[in-house]
């Protein structure tokens, strides 16, 4: 430590080592980095490579043909629409009024935790797991037979918690002295809720629904058993019938079809993809662009 | 109580001063609201309970009637569609699944940590915005594009450097489940890194500590709860995985001896085989009871991933 | 059974003729104790506050002036680990047992030191309480909204941008804009604590001049940390130090006449504190 002080204010023969293993570091994360995203961004060039040829408007808008070996995906894209909606319908009242709670309501004690666990293991539970769930409980017990509604209250809480999380996050940003302002005239905690906190997080409450679409919309496992058919001439009418869905679509034609054309199933991935990662850069940049408006 | 009670004909007489002590629609409206808020906030309890409950009671006839408790665990002998004798061995299914998830593993931690700690440590402005930004959209690739990637990608990849017949094995998906896993781990691990007070590292560098020196001796340490619940999440991630893991290990019941061979995992097998059962019979009710060895492992593994990192925060 | 009840009625009647006769008590504290977990805040005040007074409290940091407010307005319920003992009684209503804790609250107005500006317009943040009491005319709205504004000595810096939003005006601003949402309350009873610390003198002694109008209309309980302040505005002033009530008395006796406790000459001659 002596000789260190002593040296401290010199070029020594340690710092310069010492700013050589820096820069090794730097490089060597730097490169770590690189190596996770590169074959990422590799791999969905060969998608786009691929399956960019096949998108057009009659891809997107026409049905399946030749026994689902060409055409194009419009039932399965309707499907993944009535199903995230529906999901959603479901999901996010409670999710959002959930989140409340959790921000507004719940004392820092043994409850809250559990509740916090809830919401971790719901997201954690495997995806199988919650289709079977949705089979025993959605369609069998509830009798509502494979239909868009159980494939959705499945889907619904499966994904709840990124609503939850994404809600609290937001009501929490809004600052305590803004509650204890209006308290104090008198508001009471709903009215407080409703005038001052929620106006203030709806932003970043939309943020999180639209990362949840994202999410719904990509999901295959827990609609395989509850709802999603891998083919079905008819659009859906109601929330009572079956339907394609894109996700489902994609495994069907990357393994259930033989002779399939080889550039379909490319094709429906990067109409997924586009969809998921379209919904998901949409919550980054209205995220941003809310990180930029000041209120405070 | 008394007081409030003697009060009112006296308030009527001192003008109405007093006489604001009543509840008004708001204050109904405020009690109803926080009712409906309470039944909403449990309803994740409600809804983990209500996993357990269903699948329990769809499997549980097998676990009663069926199952050999040896045979289920120690045996690798799956063969529930047998018309005389189904064996009921999940060995395999489990080997599977621990090759698969232990090869991502391995791909994803080193990686994701590198990465977080760049994100984290090194990087900054820009820079480090367009990262995050990327890692995001990474962790939101749905797992069936990644098992079409695996399928139609990796597999002729591994048959043409590897020199090996079938590439859909061990290998193939481990990576792929690797690459899946490393975006939710690095976002995990950087808000662990992130989380720890920047005086730490201001103190540190005050002292003259390179960049990587405050990392190593300073964040690192103090991360370390947070990064190992990170790792856990993960783990839970790819053992719980199930298109990805359906489409690139190949589906066939072997232990393996090398990452070349072709293996099933366990949610696999519930996603391609239960579509051909009768419900209730024997075979759908043994694929519940994968479930429910499923749903405990995940149960265990993020409630020991929440103790970890909740202990540093008390301590 | 029917004796007791006609006995608690000729008690009452007693009380009203008594009441009629000295002024009346607005706020009536009693044996008040209040802790943050183990930490004591203030220990067994008991105070008498009267209609149309402006009532004073003076003492250094931490003497418990705020946690007596918050446990007035019943703010304890929202503040965790607070815990209160002891009588507070507002117009003769026992606070800590009430049926609508939220109606008290209306009743009272409190502008605490930090100021804060509602995420909302200039004007919206007037409105507010207004509009929670039901007032949805906009013509009635517009009028309140000037007068606690102009009041508040805040009128004519805003009145052309009543649509900005309350929480980015400037820190005196925001202050005077919260005394104006206290004022909108059209409270029984206002209480402020060290209202002066954002504003400059100058806006501070306006504001100090619409307070002794306002005492006919309102009480007002004034805690701060300027004692002259305290000497301008205040007819009767409490010393606390160190979570206790050392001192209640006409102002002027603080200052000049006689004092049962030697620290608190101490502490308006500005010795300590």
């Amino acid at each position: 430590m002596t000789t260190a002080n002593a040296a401290m204010f010199q070029a020594s023969s340690l710092n310069h080592r010492n700013a050589r293993v820096q820069s090794l570091y730097r490089i060597l994360f730097g490169v770590m980095t690189l190596m996770l995203i590169a074959p990422v961004m590799m791999i969905l060039g060969t998608l786009i490579y691929k399956g960019g040829g096949v998108i057009s408007w009659e891809f997107l808008f026409t049905a399946p043909t030749d026994g689902m070996r060409t055409g194009g995906v419009l039932p399965a894209l309707l499907g993944t629409v009535w199903l995230v909606t529906v999901a959603l319908l479901l999901s996010v009242p409670i999710g959002v009024f959930a989140a409340i709670y959790l921000s507004e309501y719940a004392g820092d004690n043994w409850f809250t935790r559990i509740i916090n666990l809830a919401i971790i293991n719901l997201a954690g539970v495997p995806s199988i797991v919650h289709a079977l769930f949705g089979l025993g409980a959605f369609v069998i017990f509830f009798k509502f037979g494979t239909s868009i509604l159980a494939a959705s209250l499945t889907l619904a809480v499966m994904t709840m918690p990124v609503v939850i999380v994404a809600t609290r996050e937001s009501l929490q940003s809004v600052p305590p002295a803004f509650r204890e302002a209006c308290w104090n005239m008198g508001a009471t905690r709903w009215q407080t809720i409703r005038k001052v906190v929620l106006p203030n997080s709806i932003t970043g409450i939309l943020t999180g629904v639209i990362l949840e679409v994202s999410r719904t919309a990509g999901e295959t496992a827990p609609i395989m058993f509850t709802g999603a058919v891998f083919f079905t001439p008819f659009l859906p009418q109601s929330v009572f019938d079956q339907t394609m869905a894109l996700s489902l679509h994609l495994f069907v034609a990357a393994t259930q079809v033989p002779g399939i054309a080889e550039e379909v199933p490319f094709g429906i991935a990067l109409v997924l993809i586009g969809l998921v990662l379209l919904m998901n850069s949409a919550s980054i940049a209205f995220r941003m662009w809310l990180r930029g408006k000041k209120k405070w | 109580m008394a007081n409030s009670n003697a009060v009112p004909g006296a308030t009527v007489a001192r003008g109405g001063a007093g006489a604001f002590d009543r509840r008004d629609f708001d204050w109904y409206v405020d009690k109803a609201v926080q009712a409906l808020v309470f039944l909403c906030g449990i309803s994740a309890i409600v809804f983990v309970l209500g996993i357990f409950i269903f699948v329990f009671k769809e499997g549980v006839g097998f676990i009663l009637h069926h199952m050999n408790v040896r045979e289920f665990f120690l045996t690798p002998y799956w063969f529930p569609s047998d018309a005389d004798a189904p064996e009921y061995g999940i060995l395999a299914l489990m080997a599977g699944t621990a090759s698969v998830t232990g090869l991502a593993m391995l791909v994803a931690v080193p990686f994701s940590l590198g990465a977080a700690i760049y994100i984290a440590e090194f990087a900054s402005g820009k820079t480090r915005e367009t990262l995050k930004v990327l890692v995001e959209l990474l962790a939101a690739i749905p797992s069936v594009v990644w098992g079409f990637i695996g399928l139609v990608i990796m597999n002729p990849l591994i048959i043409k450097w590897f020199d090996v017949p079938v590439g859909l094995c061990v290998l193939n998906a481990g990576i792929i489940l690797g690459l899946m896993a490393a975006p939710i781990m690095t976002s995990i691990a950087e808000d662990a890194l992130k989380a720890v007070p920047d005086r730490y590292r201001e103190a540190a560098e005050a002292m003259g500590a390179t960049r990587w020196q405050v990392t190593y001796k300073v964040v690192l340490p103090a991360a370390k709860n947070g990064l190992l619940g990170g790792v856990l999440l993960g783990v839970g991630r790819g053992f719980g995985e199930t298109m990805a893991v359906l489409m690139a290990t190949g589906h066939a019941v072997n232990i393996p001896d090398s990452v070349f061979d072709s293996v099933r995992a366990l949610t696999a097998t519930i996603a391609a085989e239960l579509g051909e059962t009768v419900v209730g019979g024997e075979h759908y009710q043994a694929l519940f009871t994968i479930g429910i060895l499923l749903f405990v492992v995940t149960f265990t593994v993020n409630l020991t991933a929440d103790l970890i990192v909740r202990g540093i925060r008390k301590g | 059974m029917v004796s007791q009840s006609a006995l608690g009625r000729v008690a009452v009647a007693a009380q009203e003729d008594a009441a009629a006769a000295a002024p009346r008590t607005k706020l009536a504290v009693k044996n008040l104790t209040i802790s943050y977990g183990k930490a004591l805040a203030l220990k067994d005040v008991s105070l008498e506050i009267r209609e149309h007074e402006i009532f004073g409290i003076i003492g250094p940091a931490n003497a418990g002036k705020t946690s007596f407010l918050k446990a007035v307005n019943r703010m304890d319920m929202f503040t965790t680990g607070m815990r209160v003992a002891g009588e507070i009684h507002f117009n003769g209503l026992d606070t800590r047992h009430l049926k609508n804790v939220y109606a008290l609250r209306s009743r009272i107005g409190v502008v605490f030191p930090l100021p804060v500006g509602l995420p909302m317009t200039v004007y919206d943040n007037v409105a507010l309480s207004p509009r929670l009491r039901g007032i949805k005319e906009k013509a009635e709205l517009d009028v309140i909204v000037q007068r606690c504004l102009t009041r508040a000595a805040l009128w004519d810096e805003v009145k052309d941008r009543l649509n900005a939003l309350g929480s980015l005006l400037s820190g005196g601003q925001q202050q005077r804009l919260t005394i104006a949402r206290a004022l909108s309350q059209e409270p029984d009873l206002l209480m402020l604590d060290e209202f002066s610390i954002a504003v400059d003198p100058v806006t501070t002694m306006r504001i100090e001049d619409v307070l002794k109008e306002l005492r006919k209309e309102v009480t007002i309980i004034l805690v701060t940390n300027l004692v002259q302040q305290a000497r301008r505005l205040a007819d009767r002033t409490a010393f606390f130090l160190n979570s206790e009530c050392v001192e209640i008395g006409v102002t002027e006796d603080l200052f000049t006449g006689p004092v049962k406790d030697r620290r608190t000459r101490d502490y308006v001659e500005g010795r300590f504190g």
